[in-house]
């Protein structure tokens, strides 16, 4: 299974790294000119095309600062930068990214709409076009029916939904998501996760901060831990995870009775006792199922609504499939898209490995 | 372009909805509607045209440049304190185009208000001396005198800079000049008195002055001599003169006597057939009073001839167009400052820069001084650098400012004086496009490698 994940990170690295960092260090200094804190230090790491790349640290341990240098919004105080082949601070770069900051420093006036027109304007966007993604957006993001409401009269989830629409504005080739499940509800949280694995099946390189470990162990191909702005360590999560001196085996629950002999072979082959357990769908798992029924039955709250997967301009060809089973023009039908995914993936597909 | 006027855009939307356009639009309100209605003016119907014109307009412009300026300072500092500045320079968006961005809304703000507070006060003058409001003979006067453009055509200054040198060369080669002061200084008291004496009448004798009339005076129009004066002896009783107007050549010769006292400003009619037709006039004026004190006529404003040009409205939005370009330079100077500083310290910043600006004259004549800590043979060589030093200081600071100094439109228009499309084009270009195109450069440099994303 990891080298599976390798295999998948490396066949999805096709072409040169997004993002090249050699010796990276940022040292902030006061007022006059002192260094104060050394927030990262000599840091090196590259994202390749097509992968979700995961800082993960405590906080103060220097993510959000790496992500803003990767931005342009901090210059490093040593070290080399590239971010997909230019420097950070390079206007036609940006067209490129989409950024998604911590906390979402929207305008509070601005309705979801002015917000997500204002942003696309900036990105040249035309007219036509902005006004199809803003619908396709503000549907994917769930709040097509708060599109007139200012953002700030918004909860912190909703902007943060905001937030995110206007990341994905200008369908970029890198996406830099700095926490991106903070302030979302489990719903927001697992939709963001599937959103994110949705972009790196559709090409899309995702460059994400976090100190939640589920959110990355779910959906990143590789990490890199910070410390006190040092790496501590890297690689793909299956590599770093793995417990290489056990194994498990899940089987259809059965009668202890049953099960005996194949205990007894497994001792034997193992020359220990071994460990039988009942797996645990786990929290996130079983909250989202109560909630889905609940929804069957009530009227939905007033905050976000459950969003669409993804924004069609976003989506592969595969979710552009129209819901009768028949594919728009140009488009290959479900099966030989899953079969062109599973030869570009070399395996297993990212939704694959949650483990639902 | 597109960039530009979305951040534009944004601008004015978030004034329109942080209701700050509402609250400048009712202080504006109140200061052109409420201010003739409390300040008492001479009684006159003209004194209260004069204070509708040079105060109501002249506090809206007050207003409207500390709320520019602060506006200014607010644009950018406030989105870098609240990082929204982020979500914009992570867009493709050059820090040029930002900071024109900003500017541009803010000016089309000011466009909004100061055209708004120019069509109030415009209203309210002319429902003030609507027909019936008034007497006809005021509403004549008014027409003449302060609801009209006129041209000031000053008199050909007479030349003094030879003379004046060939005396301070006199003077200097017999020792005759004074030890404490620098030479210059004494070469500019000889210029500025053989000015003086050119436009001074003796008592018991004459004096004349040529002018340039560029157009012959329309038929029908006033034409007219404005003249004021000081008197050697300290009382203001009248002093009896004769005005002669000829041609150049002596012919065409018509006069005038009245009696006139000093520091009143007095016009006359200047007969138009007077005018010689090359376009020059002489004018005349000879002291026929037994009093035995001089006429002293201030060089430049106090003998000028005033010509109609135009109908009053025209000069009223050329004066609104030098108002708006010296506001667009305080709002640029405020962006500025908020490219730089945080929203406090840009506030006092820009606030420093355009009293700099205010005090331009004063700036002026101590760059023209030179002298800070004694001078002479006695002052010590620390006085001289320091001298030097403050006097490069100064000099260069008027440098820089005396371009965005000008004459006062509120001024112009409250005494009918002309204001020249050739005045609105100055202001615009050198606030705007010079001076305001500085501060954008300058301004994007600095946004272009300030470090955004620092932590708060």
């Amino acid at each position: 299974m990891a080298d599976e994940q390798e295999h998948e990170a490396a066949s999805r690295a096709d072409g040169p790294p997004l993002v090249e960092a050699w010796e990276l260090t940022k040292v902030f200094r006061d007022f006059w000119r002192r260094p104060q804190v050394r927030a990262v230090n000599g840091l090196t790491f590259t994202v390749s095309r097509g992968e979700i790349f995961g800082l993960l640290g405590p906080n103060g341990s220097g993510k959000s600062t790496t992500l803003k240098m990767v931005l342009g919004l901090l210059h490093p105080t040593r070290g080399r930068l590239r971010v997909l082949g230019a420097s950070p601070r390079e206007v036609r770069t940006k067209a490129r990214i989409g950024y998604l900051p911590e906390e979402s420093y929207l305008y509070p006036y601005l309705t979801p709409v002015e917000t997500l027109d204002f942003f696309g304007r900036l990105f040249d966007l035309t007219a036509r076009e902005r006004r199809r993604r803003i619908e396709e957006l503000l549907e994917m993001i769930g709040l097509a029916h708060a599109r007139r409401r200012p953002v700030g009269e918004f909860s912190k989830g909703m902007a943060r939904r905001v937030g995110l629409a206007q990341a994905l504005l200008n369908d970029p080739d890198l996406v830099i998501l700095d926490e991106p499940t903070s302030g979302l509800d489990p719903i927001g949280c697992r939709q963001m996760k599937d959103l994110i694995l949705t972009l790196a099946r559709r090409g899309k390189t995702v460059l994400l901060s976090s100190h939640l470990l589920a959110d990355v162990e779910d959906i990143c191909d590789r990490v890199a831990i910070l410390y006190n702005g040092r790496l501590r360590a890297s690689g793909a999560i299956e590599t770093l995870l793995e417990e290489r001196d056990r194994c498990s085996l899940t089987l259809p629950a059965v009668e202890e009775a049953r099960l005996r002999p194949v205990i007894e072979a497994a001792r034997a082959a193992a020359g220990a006792e071994p460990e039988i357990t009942r797996p645990r769908m786990g929290l996130e798992r079983f909250f989202l199922r109560v909630v889905e029924e609940a929804r069957r039955v009530e009227e939905p709250a007033a905050g976000a609504e459950a969003g669409r997967a993804v924004a069609d301009y976003l989506a592969s060809p595969a979710e552009a499939q129209r819901e009768d089973g028949t594919t728009p023009e140009g488009v290959a039908d479900r099966a030989e898209v899953d079969r062109r995914l599973e030869r570009l993936v070399g395996g297993g597909r990212p939704e694959d490995r949650d483990g639902s | 372009m597109r960039r530009v006027l979305a951040i534009a855009a944004l601008t004015v939307r978030g004034a329109v909805r942080s209701r700050v356009l509402l609250i400048l639009g009712l202080m504006l309100a109140v200061a052109v509607v409420g201010l003739p209605l409390t300040v008492r003016g001479d009684g006159t119907i003209g004194g209260l045209v004069q204070i509708m014109l040079r105060y109501a307009l002249g506090v809206a412009f007050v207003l409207l440049a500390v709320a520019m300026v602060w506006s200014g300072c607010a644009g950018i500092a406030t989105e870098v304190r609240d990082r929204q500045i982020q979500m914009v320079t992570t867009k493709p968006v050059r820090a040029l185009e930002v900071w024109l961005g900003k500017w541009i809304g803010l000016l089309a703000l000011l466009a909004v208000l100061l055209g708004g507070a120019g069509f109030a006060v415009f209203g309210l003058l002319h429902w003030t001396t609507r027909p019936g409001a008034i007497e006809e003979a005021d509403r004549a006067r008014l027409r003449d005198e302060v609801l009209v453009a006129r041209a000031e055509i000053p008199a050909i200054a007479p030349e003094v800079d030879a003379p004046a040198r060939a005396e301070f060369e006199r003077r200097r080669s017999a020792g005759e000049l004074p030890a404490d002061r620098p030479p210059e200084e004494v070469f500019r008291m000889l210029r500025r008195t053989m000015l003086a004496q050119a436009f001074s009448v003796p008592a018991g004798g004459r004096n004349a002055w040529l002018f340039r009339v560029p157009r012959r005076p329309a038929p029908g129009r006033p034409f007219l001599l404005q003249f004021r004066f000081e008197k050697s002896v300290l009382d203001l009783e009248p002093v009896r003169l004769r005005w002669t107007f000829e041609a150049a050549d002596g012919t065409q010769r018509r006069e005038t006597v009245g009696e006139y006292r000093p520091r009143a400003v007095y016009t006359i009619a200047v007969p138009p057939e007077a005018l010689g037709p090359d376009g020059r006039l002489r004018i005349g004026c000879e002291h026929i009073d037994p009093v035995p004190a001089s006429l002293l006529f201030e060089p430049g404003d106090g003998l000028v001839l005033l010509q109609y040009r135009g109908a009053f409205a025209g000069n009223y939005a050329r004066a609104i167009g030098v108002l708006f370009a010296r506001l667009a330079f305080l709002t640029a100077l405020g962006l500025a400052a908020g490219t730089l500083f945080s929203l406090p310290v840009a506030g006092f910043a820009s606030v420093s820069g355009a009293l700099l600006i205010l005090l331009g004259d004063y700036i002026e004549r101590l760059a023209r001084a030179g002298v800070f800590f004694g001078a002479g043979p006695d002052a010590g060589w620390s006085a001289a650098v320091v001298n030097r030093f403050l006097s490069a200081v100064f000099r260069a600071l008027s440098f820089a400012i005396q371009p965005l100094r000008g004459p006062d439109p509120l001024d112009l228009l409250a005494t009918g004086r002309w204001i020249a499309w050739g005045l609105v084009g100055r202001e615009m270009l050198i606030q705007v496009v010079v001076y305001g195109g500085l501060l954008a450069l300058c301004s994007a440099a600095v946004l272009r490698r300030r470090e955004l994303g620092l932590p708060a």
